[in-house]
């Protein structure tokens, strides 16, 4: 890619609000993950029974929970939990997904026959019930609601790849490498998936917003993210309960989740239309 | 009914067979995929060694497997989904008795997001670049990306605790009396909110793009009145491709109601599910996962050949 190509996709970037709302967005969670050590007054863990379920106050932003915890402390190191979820879950998913979506639609015939009836049988699945059926079969936890997701999100790449790779493959440039003899491998490689590749970035931001939705949901359910680790969906499911008398308990993670899904959401948005600009989404 | 509707029709029929047939492998298969003794896992930790053993026999386990799954099938064919390990009723029986209160409350929610959704992506595309459009355009974005669970809790703290003008959990009576109207509320409304966000987004946009066309001029040039051309020759256009969004919504609807279920103790077959989950209760798990993805795959296929019958344009393969 060119410079100047970069430079131009950078400014349509930069030039939508919704772009430049979800990187400040992303950038606060961002540095509560880096900076958790320094920015939580507590340890997210610690318990304190005599000070359980007090309101915000100077020592404690967002107030305690049900066994004392500063909950702020719990929220900064939550969103670690969160990014590593989005990003691992996605980066499964990708590179499974994405090399089934290249040979399905290179090669055509019986592998695309195989790998994409194998996707329509993942998609038969309604919602995230695939992600449920799978933690019922691993055991909650949340390496296993990773791996859950991230299988849910595969058959999403290999057809939306799949659909790129037939548009481009008959292509005169891609047609002229085979002529002049590249082999199978350096034709996907060099020639079609630079052409994968902006639209597997906009899928993907997209992606982590939804993974760490539904794994905020399988932790909200019990079936995630386990006590007492400080996981936002996890946070809320346990002090949901003290809504009433401690709302502070369950209401701050729970919009944290809405934050950071939301900034990835005006992220994808804003790339979405820098980098196709012909499918201008607004 | 055009002849290649029936066709259509029929050919979608034949292609679900072999779908059909790999998701109740895979259901079936579930159990044996479990990580180390499934039935240890299953049996729990205070088994002796004679309840395994007695499982295993029931089970089947040590037949072949391609024989043991053919039992299932045919088992599961006749409507016997096995028997729950952890109450000991059938699982059949269970699946019916909770499955009408999430077909209720999924029902109720779509009511509520078609008519939210459509409602406000119509006023926002007809007052495009309005206050009222970037409303609708910040509440679609807010509704992608809010939890459900917060929704929930949200509402419950306000209308349930401090108004306290709606009971915050359980079902108290059919959606058509009073208490169970008032019960409904809520939690159709929580489950609803993603698609209402979703559906006001689509119409908008699909408005737009109708509003824009020459026979929408056409129609405010004869003189028709406002409404006339809104309704009957903007909306009614504007909706074809967003029919097929409302079913496939539909069946999101059925399975989200996991959580909201759980939110609101909704005595449906989302909670039973994770409630089976957590008990490894498997039997339970198998029947639930199966009902719901058949339920799903008929819904994708009255919606694919009632967009057909919609839309006469629609090519049919």
């Amino acid at each position: 890619m060119s410079v100047s190509l970069k430079r131009r996709i950078l400014r349509r970037f930069l030039q939508n609000k919704s772009g430049v709302v979800g990187l400040v967005l992303l950038s606060i969670i961002v540095g509560m993950a880096v900076l958790a050590d320094y920015l939580a007054p507590h340890d997210p863990l610690e318990q304190d029974i005599i000070n359980r379920l007090k309101p915000p106050s100077w020592e404690h932003p967002m107030g305690t929970d049900e066994f004392g915890r500063d909950v702020f402390s719990r929220v900064v190191y939550g969103a670690r939990i969160s990014l590593m979820v989005g990003l691992v879950t996605v980066a499964l998913a990708t590179a499974v997904g994405v090399p089934l979506g290249l040979v399905s639609g290179y090669f055509g015939g019986l592998p695309d026959n195989t790998i994409m009836r194998a996707m329509d049988i993942l998609l038969a699945f309604p919602g995230y019930l695939l992600a449920l059926a799978i933690v019922s079969i691993l055991g909650p936890s949340l390496m296993n609601a990773m791996i859950a997701v991230a299988i849910f999100l595969i058959p999403v790449y290999a057809r939306t790849v799949r659909g790129i790779v037939l548009s481009v493959k008959n292509l005169e440039y891609v047609e002229a490498a085979r002529i002049m003899g590249a082999s199978h491998l350096a034709i996907i490689k060099d020639h079609i998936f630079l052409n994968v590749i902006p639209e597997v970035m906009v899928l993907s931001t997209f992606n982590i917003a939804n993974s760490i939705l539904i794994a905020s949901a399988l932790s909200f359910l019990g079936l995630g993210a386990q006590p007492p680790t400080p996981e936002w969906g996890a946070m809320v499911s346990s002090s949901r309960h003290y809504l009433m008398i401690a709302p502070w308990a369950s209401l701050f993670p729970g919009t944290m989740i809405l934050i950071a899904v939301l900034a990835f959401n005006l992220i994808g948005d804003a790339l979405n239309d820098a980098l196709r600009p012909s499918r201008m989404t607004s | 009914m055009r002849a290649g509707v029936l066709r259509y029709l029929a050919y979608r029929l034949i292609m679900i067979i072999p779908t059909m047939l790999a998701i109740t492998f895979i259901v079936f298969f579930m159990i044996h995929l479990i990580p180390g003794d499934p039935i240890r896992a299953i049996a729990g930790l205070n088994a002796s060694p004679e309840d395994i053993e007695r499982i295993k026999r029931e089970l089947g386990w040590y037949d072949p497997i391609p024989i043991q799954y053919a039992r299932w099938l045919l088992r599961t064919l006749r409507g016997d989904l096995g028997v729950s390990i952890r109450t000991g009723k059938s699982v059949a029986e269970v699946i019916s008795s909770t499955l009408p209160k999430t077909f209720e409350l999924a029902v109720i929610s779509m009511i509520f997001a078609v008519a939210f959704g459509i409602g406000l992506g119509t006023i926002a595309a007809y007052r495009k670049g309005t206050a009222i459009d970037t409303a609708t355009i910040i509440l679609s974005l807010l509704g992608a990306s809010i939890p459900q669970f917060l929704i929930g809790l949200i509402l419950i703290y306000i209308f349930g605790l401090k108004l306290e003008w709606l009971p915050t959990v359980g079902r108290l009576g059919p959606v058509y009396s009073w208490e169970g109207f008032k019960s409904i509320l809520m939690p159709a409304i929580t489950l609803g909110a993603y698609s209402a966000g979703l559906l006001a987004r689509l119409t908008r946009t699909s408005m737009v793009k109708v509003l824009e066309s020459l026979y929408i001029t056409y129609a405010r040039s004869k003189g028709l009145p406002q409404n006339v051309v809104l309704m009957r020759h903007g909306l009614r256009n504007a909706l074809i491709p967003i029919v097929t969004v409302i079913g496939i919504q539909f069946g999101f609807l059925m399975g989200g109601a996991v959580i909201v279920e759980t939110i609101f103790a909704w005595p449906g077959i989302g909670k039973q599910l994770v409630d089976a989950i957590i008990s490894r209760d498997f039997p339970l798990v198998q029947g639930i996962v199966l009902v719901y993805t058949v339920i799903f795959i008929v819904i994708n296929l009255v919606v694919d050949v009632l967009y057909a019958v919609i839309d006469p344009r629609v090519e049919l393969r």
